[in-house]
């Protein structure tokens, strides 16, 4: 062994006494030793947590009485579909307006609502309405960066046919990075400002072609787009050259033109033939789901169409429902020269 | 073993010292070693013969898995990025989900070491998969059940819940 290291192995052994690491393996069985990690962490914990458990752990002890008015991450649940639907209705209402008066200034990182909108009178609508203006507007207030609504609800039978109509603070709203809407409606006469929106998916929205350039003058930092089965769309000009990704998919019904000549990344899922793409050319990956819907002779065109217009791209990625138009098709046998460097991915 | 009489094939690689609280040495690659962003930074400052670092707060045990885990990370995505290249198809990343997710699931008092050294030597990914790992333990237990599982002494002096 050399010298050196014999020297070394000193101050290691003093040390190796002082920060014993854990002696006494049975006392720290025992030990509270969650509530003896800092603030940060302990909220970091809560981030992960919906907001009726992130209040009772207020109740643990001591150490977590206040911490939980700290948690910047507020997820709430509303109430599901039950015989008790009313009562929890106005428990819920309550619970919200309470909690976010405790929190008094502390800053709001993120606000996501999950609310499976059902039947409901006018009256109630309202009612519903002004709490979330209010709960939004505070959370606005707050340089909220992330919002989360959804109004969806997977019982079909129970839920409403109306989606729900989104409160004008949400749309000046210019700390938000992250958004993302299910089942309501924007308001086709909405001026919109979400200076630092970075990404935006919207489900089962009510769009029309004015709402949606409305939406993409009002975020001009936009980076990446989902859209799923939102309605009232025809054409879908994507100017901007922050746009790099979009994620589609139609309902059955629609059918959508797409312009969008920076964008990069483009992933189409459900029918082809819905899909016509015009301005293109910088694509460098697109991924085609068609589903489970079967692909007829009929639908070949559309296809061939479609991998034609997207025949630059480098990477392609295709579901197995495709295989047999591709192959039929020849597709790759049409491409230019230079497409030696393209990569193709089958997915089984 | 590597061609010691040609050297150019791959060059030997250059590895750093981690010393554990209780003195114990890991010599590690370098790349492995730099997931942690508090070696990371001012790497480039230290001296080469002098990559040495000693992690006061650090247990051998917990070390061991530490270094376990970004072995792990820093191989898997060499793996991802070649079978990107190549076009080839990978589901590394959900295998890599899979290890995390049987890579965590230890006991009260590991998973607190772990926690503790990934915010001390910060690594972002390990951290976030101890806190989450945390969090799963609270989420759907009552306040008593919580209590318990991490040994929370109730010391507020009104608990609705006691009665319960």
């Amino acid at each position: 062994m050399p010298l050196a290291n014999t020297f070394k192995a000193l101050p290691r052994l003093t040390f190796s006494v002082l920060c014993c690491g854990r002696s006494d393996q049975e006392a720290m069985e025992s030990q509270d030793r969650i509530s003896d990690l800092p603030d940060s962490m302990l909220l970091h914990i809560l981030s992960f947590l919906s907001m009726k458990e992130v209040v009772l752990t207020g109740v643990l002890s001591k150490r977590w009485d206040h911490l939980w008015t700290k948690a910047m991450h507020l997820r709430y649940l509303g109430p599901r579909i039950t015989t008790s639907y009313k009562e929890d209705k106005e428990r819920f209402f309550k619970f919200v307006i309470h909690t976010l008066h405790l929190r008094e200034t502390n800053p709001i990182e993120e606000f996501s609502l999950d609310f499976p909108l059902s039947e409901h009178s006018p009256l109630e609508i309202t009612i519903l309405s002004i709490h979330v203006f209010t709960w939004i507007h505070f959370a606005v207030k707050r340089k909220v960066k992330i919002i989360c609504l959804d109004f969806s609800n997977n019982d079909y039978f129970l839920r409403s046919q109306i989606p729900f109509k989104l409160p004008s603070p949400l749309f000046s709203c210019d700390s938000v990075k992250w958004l993302s809407l299910a089942y309501c409606i924007i308001d086709r006469d909405r001026q919109i400002s979400w200076n630092s929106l970075g990404e935006l998916c919207l489900k089962e929205v009510r769009l029309s072609d004015d709402v949606v350039q409305k939406i993409l003058s009002g975020a001009p930092l936009l980076v990446e787009l989902t859209l799923y089965f939102c309605t009232g769309m025809e054409n879908l000009n994507i100017t901007s050259r922050n746009l790099k990704i979009l994620h589609l998919s139609l309902t059955s019904q629609s059918k959508l033109s797409i312009s969008a000549p920076y964008l990069r990344t483009l992933e189409i899922r459900g029918g082809v033939a819905r899909y016509n793409l015009m301005k293109v050319s910088s694509l460098s990956m697109v991924k085609i789901f068609p589903g489970m819907a079967i692909i007829g002779s009929s639908h070949q065109d559309k296809l061939e169409r479609l991998l034609q217009s997207v025949q630059h791209a480098q990477y392609l990625t295709l579901s197995s429902h495709c295989l047999q138009v591709v192959f039929k098709l020849h597709v790759f046998h049409k491409r230019p020269a230079d497409s030696s460097k393209s990569n193709y991915k089958l997915l089984s | 073993m590597k061609d010691s009489f040609n050297p150019s094939i791959e060059p030997p690689k250059k590895t750093v010292t981690l010393v554990s609280s209780d003195g114990y040495d890991f010599e590690v690659e370098e790349e492995v070693a730099l997931e942690s962003q508090v070696i990371k930074d001012g790497f480039e400052d230290k001296a080469v013969d002098d990559r040495e670092y000693l992690l006061f707060n650090v247990h051998s045990d917990t070390l061991e898995l530490i270094i376990k885990y970004c072995e792990k990370h820093v191989s898997s995505r060499k793996s991802i990025s070649a079978a990107a290249a190549s076009s080839s198809s990978s589901n590394g990343e959900e295998a890599l989900k899979e290890w995390d997710e049987h890579f965590i699931s230890v006991d009260t008092n590991t998973l607190y070491d772990i926690l503790m050294a990934a915010d001390y030597l910060n690594i972002k990914s390990l951290l976030d998969l101890a806190i989450q790992k945390v969090a799963d333990t609270i989420h759907g237990r009552s306040p008593e059940q919580i209590r318990k599982k991490f040994n929370i002494e109730n010391d507020s002096i009104i608990d609705p819940w006691a009665s319960e």
